[in-house]
């Protein structure tokens, strides 16, 4: 039996991973959608209800019947010769999703995660609606393309204020360079020249404070982990992603009732893996967002996180015993 | 309904998507639209950051199936390996979540055919 690992040539807690399943003699293969179709070939064919057939690798070849699980993190898209016009390549590209993504999407595999539930919960405002139906508190959000209703809501928001984060990607690619943004205070100020916000829509939420700390909750299967984040500079209260110098860490123990909302939004949304954060004031956790795919290796490396489970990489351990196993 | 009107349509649902990240080492030319057009949120984002870092000496080992470095030693086997990660540009850390790294974006968007 195979764990196929699907993620580009550079994912560090990918190569943590192939050492942790080689360690427990697993067979694991690893492979980037980008090395296809120069380097990756597949011959499925759909016999007695179900798709056999091989997936080759530069140095490996996947049997399909024997993958067990697959661990989908980040594959780069493929890479087609170089002379398609840009109908070619679109057309190319359809067909190679459809057909090899097509045929894993079909075996009888656990997937972590499977490719459209984590599609389908990157939409924030279907995770904040999905988190407040499993009974996690979760903050007053605006989603607008309208200047008016961006003054109405900052208004409403008083004292407290509000914030503006993307929807999707907080780092753009331009200028031959790349930009990126950060969770951010709506100040009168801002107010004042609103110019482009009708162009496409924009997120703004009532700032949720006084802060005591923020949590990054990881969820694989059952298990949880849940480091709070304690913000040492005024930038990093407002987005602890701005100086990852200055936080401070420890382990934190959520509320009961925050861990049965987040299972029961983990279920709703099919996701066997997530990355989750909350804002924790006197009045309790209130949900920020869950990603699918959210980052864990910076988290298990720190001191604070391997003293407590007793183990250097419990997150990577804890995910290969959901992919040799091969079901929650 | 066509099975591959998922890719354009601007609501639906994910259940048929393969999502991909965009190529590594993308680099796109394009410039800032003036403020009367670009939105808002990106009129706010900081100054830009060139993409460089260790990744230049790093290579895929595919018998051992993790990045190595220049002399061949496997990057997890060097110390730290993800954190606490400090760059503020792009392709340095892995590990921890955007905007700072680069490897894991997962927003899905870059879903479209790759650039020659």
């Amino acid at each position: 039996m195979t764990v196929l690992i699907l993620t580009s040539e550079r994912d560090l807690s990918a190569d943590a991973m192939v050492r942790e399943l080689r360690g427990r003699d697993v067979c694991v293969v690893r492979l980037d959608t980008a090395w296809f179709p120069a380097q990756v070939t597949i011959d499925a064919a759909f016999r007695h209800g179900s798709w056999e057939g091989w997936l080759t690798t530069p140095n490996r070849a996947v049997e399909l019947e024997g993958v067990r699980s697959i661990w989908y993190r980040t594959p780069s898209t493929f890479q087609f010769p170089d002379g398609l016009s840009s109908t070619e390549r679109q057309h190319a590209h359809n067909e190679a999703k459809l057909g090899l993504g097509g045929v894993l999407a079909s075996l009888p595999a656990l997937w972590i995660n499977r490719p459209g539930n984590a599609a389908d919960a990157t939409y924030k405002p279907v995770q904040l609606a999905v988190a407040a139906q499993c009974g996690l508190r979760v903050p007053e959000t605006l989603i607008t393309n309208e200047a008016d209703a961006v003054r109405r809501f900052v208004a409403s928001t008083g004292e407290a204020g509000a914030v503006t984060k993307m929807l999707g990607a907080p780092a753009i690619m331009e200028a031959g360079g790349r930009r990126v943004t950060y969770t951010e205070r709506v100040h009168a100020c801002d107010l004042v020249d609103l110019r482009g916000i009708e162009v496409t829509a924009h997120q703004f939420q009532e700032w949720v404070g006084p802060k005591l700390c923020e949590a990054r909750m990881v969820v694989v299967g059952s298990e949880v982990f849940t480091v709070a984040i304690h913000a040492q500079s005024e930038a990093t209260r407002v987005d602890w992603r701005r100086d990852y110098t200055s936080l401070r860490y420890e382990i934190i123990e959520p509320p009961e009732q925050v861990i049965t909302g987040v299972h029961a939004l983990m279920e709703r949304f099919g996701l066997v893996y997530g990355a989750l954060d909350f804002v924790v004031t006197d009045e309790g956790w209130t949900f920020l967002e869950v990603n699918p795919g959210g980052q864990y290796g910076w988290l298990e490396e720190l001191s604070e996180v391997r003293e407590h489970f007793g183990t250097p990489r419990p997150i990577t351990s804890a995910i290969a015993d959901l992919l040799v196993k091969g079901a929650m | 309904m066509s099975v591959t009107a998922f890719v354009d349509s601007p609501v639906s649902s994910g259940s048929s998507r393969l999502a991909l990240a965009r190529p590594d080492g993308y680099v796109s030319d394009d410039l800032p639209s003036s403020d009367d057009v670009r939105p808002w949120n990106l009129r706010r984002m900081g100054s830009l950051l060139k993409v460089s870092g260790r990744w230049s000496s790093v290579s895929y080992d595919h018998d051992q199936q993790v990045s190595v470095d220049a002399s061949g030693t496997a990057l997890i086997d060097l110390t730290p390996v993800a954190g606490p990660p400090t760059a503020p540009t792009t392709q340095t850390v892995d590990g921890e979540d955007p905007p700072s790294s680069e490897d894991w974006i997962n927003d899905y968007a870059p879903d479209a055919p790759s650039q020659p």
